[in-house]
């Protein structure tokens, strides 16, 4: 990974837009150096922060080998609000940003951070962007844009592995506790490619214990076959019964054939009566007796409602007659009574005193006969009395109409009466006739043997019909929940099998797994084993190319799991921990031994890179070290550290040189470019 | 062979997993596959589709495991 270039805009002493353009790579030539030279208090740290601000973000805190992650948001803000241009938030400016372009393998890599501050200086909010070849980074929607876009950037520059890479001089000594810390630790696990590994191995072991969740209690071979015996067992037993009900029917069938000849035999027996049997026949009479009952009941009731049925016809008939009768008299006795007063006027008017004599005139004696005659006459206009009518008037208390009301009454209940009894006595004849027959029949049956003996035989038949039907019926209703029992041990050997196949798969890919973590574990161990051996080996060649000991240090051994690094000398013994000079070199030769093993090819970021060293190990370090630590090595120097000699040194090495200048009035700094301190 | 592993292994070391994984009777590419998607998805939030993955170069590692048997 190549820096091109950096932009920084209102960045502490860096106010507006201030560019470090490192060019192409030119490390195929020897050319991997740049050198950017400032004295104290010019912006060298600043230009270093400014570089892991915008490359990590909040997560540059974590570079420091003695910082942990607690307060990290706080600690990110205050450094935000203490790295803002003081010049720019008096001139009123409110952004500040840096802009990293990288290459990595012909792609362009662009990281942009902005920050924004209010006029008080206090961050109001912040933005992150990224850009592949000049496109946004594609990143999928319905996920947090800003937290995907911070892992892409750890993905290619994770933080504890940058702090290897990017680092002040004076931190530098942190490596190099031969009992690492575990921020250490961590960074050597990562930079020699165990913390993925160990990674993949608690994954595939997660996998693993999904896929044994997901396999679920895991039936057996022999639990299927259960049920596949089970199942049989009911469905032999449904053939059995359905064979069986087959059979029985056919029986029955059989059976029902003979009933019918033999009520053939019997009906032509009994003359083609259909009831061919003693007890139908009682019952039938039963039958017969109730409906007689039921009929007089009726009659009964009809006789209550209608009181004057219980009357005998003969004298309903005579009352009858008798109200005629008086009804006859009355009109009699009326029409006489009515002419009655006519007669008198008759007699009066022939005999009267006043009456017209005849010459001579009747004697009193005729007259008297004349009279008697005539009365005798009168009378005999009314007799005979009509026909029916009564003697004598019984009833005087009714009325002509109260009377004529009467017989309407009477005829209307005979009337009556003779519909509705009619049929009741007819039906009730009938009844008669039907038993006496229907008794006569039995007494018949009861008597012949030849009857008998069909008789009994349909009685047996129909004994044994009924005992087939009943076991039919029996059979019948077993189907039904043998059928449910099948069903469901059809589904539970479905279920099964389906099961056993997805168990099987379980088993095999719980077994893949484990090989998986075998293997990977296999190799971390051995791989362990090499890389540790190759770091050390790597550094204690550059330990001893560094710090002139050749005499001194034998070997530098580390132990694979700790990390522990123990110096020994030519006798194998361990040797007394050095000087703080010393330490440094160990640390920076451990950093070469990384970068070599770990195959990460980051761009080596040093401010003041010789700290406490002496000038023969400086000469060293210049010499033998920047020229093949990384393809782009970034020094950061005051005019005493890559001094004249060591610049002279160096120069068939660099690629770019630049000076950082300030200007006290203004208190800003400027980057010149292809520029260096004159000596 | 996949980019993540050629930057985090040499020949050497590449060698010396198919030894492993011949021995083990697991495909080597199924350890590459892994290697690259651990790689990619590196952060927290990335991780969220490293089971599919993981658990899909399982079952085809299970796969040829089988069919060689």
């Amino acid at each position: 990974m190549f820096l091109k270039k950096i932009e920084i805009t209102n960045f502490r002493v860096y106010y507006g837009k201030n560019t470090l353009d490192f060019g192409r790579n030119l490390s195929a030539e020897g050319r991997n150096i740049y050198v950017i030279g400032g004295l104290t208090g010019y912006g060298k740290t600043s230009l270093l922060q400014a570089i892991t601000l915008g490359l990590l973000g909040k997560n540059a805190s974590l570079l420091a080998f003695d910082k942990t992650s607690t307060n990290i948001d706080y600690l990110h803000k205050e450094l935000l609000q203490k790295n803002f241009s003081k010049t720019a938030l008096a001139n009123g400016e409110q952004q500040m940003s840096v802009k990293l372009i990288f290459e990595e393998q012909r792609i362009e890599l662009v990281i942009e951070r902005k920050w924004w501050f209010d006029d008080h200086g206090l961050l109001s909010d912040e933005e992150l962007n990224i850009f592949k070849n000049g496109a946004p980074l594609e990143i999928a929607k319905g996920v947090d844009q800003q937290e995907l876009k911070e892992e892409f950037i750890e993905t290619k520059i994770p933080p504890h592995i940058a702090k290897f890479f990017f680092f002040d001089g004076e931190e530098i000594r942190k490596i190099a506790e031969k009992d690492p810390s575990g921020a250490v630790v961590s960074g050597l696990n990562s930079l020699l490619g165990f913390a993925m590994l160990e990674r993949l191995i608690d994954d595939l072991e997660k996998t693993k214990k999904d896929i044994k969740t997901q396999t679920g209690s895991s039936p057996t071979k022999s639990d299927l076959l259960k049920a596949e015996a089970a199942l049989s067992e009911k469905e032999e037993e449904e053939k059995n019964i359905r064979e069986d009900l087959e059979d029985k029917s056919r029986e029955s069938d059989k059976l029902r054939q003979q009933l019918e000849t033999v009520k053939a035999h019997i009906s032509i027996m009994l003359g083609g009566d259909v009831s061919t049997t003693q007890d139908q026949i009682h019952e039938q009479i039963e039958e017969l007796e109730r409906e007689d009952r039921t009929i007089a009941a009726e009659m009964g009731k009809f006789v209550g409602d209608l009181l004057c049925l219980s009357m005998p016809k003969t004298l309903l008939r005579k009352l009858k007659e008798q109200l005629m009768g008086e009804l006859t008299r009355k009109e009699w006795e009326g029409k006489k009574s009515s002419l009655s007063p006519q007669k008198v006027k008759i007699i009066e008017g022939l005999f009267g005193k006043t009456a017209q004599q005849t010459e001579p005139p009747l004697l009193p004696q005729q007259k008297d006969f004349l009279v008697r005659r005539l009365e005798e006459e009168w009378n005999n206009m009314f007799n005979p009395p009509p026909e029916g009518m009564a003697d004598t008037i019984i009833h005087t208390y009714l009325t002509q109409y109260d009377t004529q009301e009467i017989l309407n009454k009477i005829d209307d209940i005979l009337k009556q009466t003779q519909q509705h009894l009619h049929s009741r006595i007819q039906r009730r004849n009938e009844i008669d006739r039907r038993i006496h027959e229907l008794k006569e029949r039995w007494r018949r049956m009861t008597t012949g043997p030849e009857f008998q003996e069909l008789s009994e035989k349909r009685d047996m038949i129909n004994t044994e019909i009924g005992r087939l039907n009943t076991e039919i019926d029996g059979l019948q209703r077993r189907i039904p929940p043998l059928q449910g029992e099948i069903s469901s041990l059809k589904k539970r050997c479905t279920d099964l099998e389906r099961e056993l196949v997805i168990s099987e798969h379980g088993h095999n890919h719980i077994e893949t797994c484990k090989r998986l973590r075998e293997t990977i574990e296999e190799f971390m161990e051995k791989l362990r084993d090499r890389r540790v051996s190759g770091l050390s080996q790597k550094m204690t060649e550059m330990y001893k190319t560094l710090a002139h000991k050749e005499d001194i240090v034998n070997s530098i051994s580390i132990n694979p799991a700790s990390y522990k690094v123990v110096m020994k000398g030519k006798d194998s013994n361990e040797l007394p921990d050095g000087s703080a000079g010393e330490s440094e070199i160990f640390a920076l030769s451990m950093i070469y031994g990384l970068a070599k093993i770990s195959r990460r090819n980051l761009p080596f970021i040093i401010d003041t890179p010789f700290g406490r060293l002496d000038s023969p190990h400086r000469d060293n370090i210049t010499t033998r070290y920047f020229p093949v630590i990384s393809d782009q090595v970034i020094i950061f120097s005051s005019d005493t550290e890559i001094n004249q000699k060591w610049y002279k040194a160096i120069v068939p090495h660099i690629a770019k040189s630049f000076l950082l200048e300030f200007d006290g009035r203004t208190k800003t700094t400027t980057i010149s470019e292809n520029r260096y301190f004159k000596f | 062979m996949p980019l993540a592993f050629s930057i985090y292994y040499t020949e050497e070391e590449e060698k010396l997993l198919e030894e492993i994984c011949k021995k083990k009777d697991i495909p080597f590419s199924a350890i590459e596959q892994l290697i690259e998607e651990e790689s990619d998805f590196h952060g927290m939030g990335r991780r969220k589709g490293l089971f599919p993955a993981i658990r899909r170069i399982v079952e085809e590692a299970t796969e040829k495991r089988l069919r060689k048997d």
